[in-house]
C-alpha cells in the first residue's frame, strides 16, 4: 500500500539562474548608459552581414562592440572585425543558444561606461534563444525574404519575445517573389503591432531606418540612466 | 522521499513537454531520485485585452488576438511559465 503524500509548494522558475544574471546585466547596461541589442535568426538569414554593416555605420559616431555566438569557429568574429570595432567570439560548443552568463563573461574585459552600443549576435537558431533572457534592451529577430513569408507562424515564440522584426536580403525580394503583405501579416499575427523594417546589408537599403531606431533606443537608455543618476544624487 | 515534481509549462516558454520529460528521465534515472515522477501541467496562453478589458485564452500561438472582440491590442499575461510549482513528498 502506498503511503500518503503531501504537497510542498515551491514556485521556482527553472531558468531562475539565467534570469538573475540577465537582470544584473540589464541593470549594468542601464547604469552605464549603454544600449544592448541582440540579434536572433535562423542560420543563414544574414545576421553577420547585417551586423557588419551596422557596426560600420555606427563606429564613426559611437563607441561600439559586439559579441558573437557560434557553436564552433571564430569565423564570424574575424569577419566582423573588418568593421574595425572590438569583437569577442563566444563558442558555445554543443549549446544551441547563448545564456546570460556567457554574455556576462564575454563582456568582462570591457568597461561598459566607455561604450554606447553592445551588440549580441546569438547562435543561428529560432527555437531555444527564445527562452533565454540576455539582459538586452532590444531584441531584433531577423528573417530573410528567401525563408518564406510564414516563418513567424512556424516559430511564434521567438517572434513573440522579440521587439522588432527585420526582413533581410530585401534586394532579392523580386527574384523570390517575396509577398510583403503576407510576411507582415504573419509577424503581426504572433506579435500584434510589432515594428518591422526591411533591409539589405548588401545594397544598404533600409539601413538608415535601422540606425534611426538604434539612436532612438540609445536616447531612451540615456534618459533612463540620467534619471538613475539623479535619483542616486538625491539620496546623498 | 520525493515522489513527484510538479511543473507548469506554457507554450511561450520555448520548451515542449515531451523534450522536458525525456530530459528529466535521462537526468533522473540511476540516481537516488529514480522513483520521482515529473508531473507537467501545461498552461494556456492568456491575453489581457485592452479594448474589452478582459483576460481570455488565445485561439492559438499563431493568433495573438482577443478571442472575444478580435482586438490585437493585447498583452500576454500567461503562457510563459517554466517553473517548479510543488514537490510531492511521502509523509
Amino acid at each position: 500500500m502506498s503511503r500518503p503524500t503531501r504537497m510542498v509548494e515551491v514556485r521556482t522558475k527553472i531558468l531562475k539562474q539565467n534570469d538573475i544574471v540577465a537582470r544584473e546585466l540589464r541593470e549594468q547596461f542601464q547604469e552605464s548608459g549603454v544600449c544592448a541589442v541582440s540579434l536572433v535568426s535562423s542560420p543563414g538569414s544574414g545576421k553577420t552581414a547585417f551586423l557588419e554593416q551596422t557596426l560600420r555605420l555606427l563606429r564613426g559616431q559611437y563607441r561600439v562592440v559586439a559579441v558573437v555566438g557560434d557553436l564552433a569557429t571564430d569565423n564570424d568574429a574575424i569577419r566582423l572585425a573588418r568593421a574595425g570595432v572590438p569583437i569577442k567570439q563566444i563558442t558555445t560548443g554543443t549549446t544551441c543558444h547563448l545564456e546570460a552568463e556567457m554574455v556576462r563573461d564575454a563582456l568582462a574585459d570591457w568597461n561598459l561606461r566607455e561604450l554606447d552600443f553592445v551588440f549580441i549576435e546569438n547562435v543561428g537558431n529560432l527555437v531555444c534563444p527564445a527562452a533565454y533572457d540576455l539582459g538586452e534592451q532590444l531584441r531584433a529577430v531577423l528573417f530573410s525574404v528567401t525563408e518564406g513569408e510564414d516563418k513567424p507562424l512556424k516559430y511564434p515564440t521567438i517572434f513573440n519575445t522579440s521587439d522588432i522584426a527585420i526582413v533581410t536580403k530585401i534586394d532579392l525580394a523580386a527574384a523570390v517573389e517575396f509577398n510583403q503583405a503576407q510576411a507582415f501579416a504573419s509577424v503581426r499575427a504572433v506579435r500584434p503591432g510589432m515594428e518591422i523594417i526591411q533591409v539589405s546589408a548588401k545594397t544598404g537599403q533600409g539601413m538608415d531606418d535601422w540606425v534611426a531606431i538604434l539612436e532612438s533606443h540609445r536616447h531612451q537608455t540615456n534618459d533612463a540612466s540620467e534619471m538613475l543618476t539623479v535619483d542616486a544624487s538625491g539620496l546623498t | 522521499m520525493i515522489k513527484a515534481v510538479h511543473v507548469r509549462l506554457g507554450p511561450l516558454s520555448g520548451v515542449v513537454e515531451k523534450s522536458l520529460s525525456a530530459a528529466y528521465e535521462l537526468a533522473r534515472d540511476g540516481t537516488e531520485f529514480a522513483g520521482c515522477e515529473l508531473v507537467v501541467e501545461e498552461t494556456p496562453i492568456i491575453l489581457h485585452c485592452a479594448t474589452c478589458e478582459t483576460d481570455c485564452p488565445a485561439e492559438s500561438i499563431q493568433e495573438i488576438s482577443c478571442s472575444l472582440c478580435g482586438s490585437q491590442d493585447v498583452s500576454v499575461v500567461g503562457g510563459r511559465e517554466l517553473e517548479v510549482t510543488a514537490l510531492e513528498i511521502e509523509a
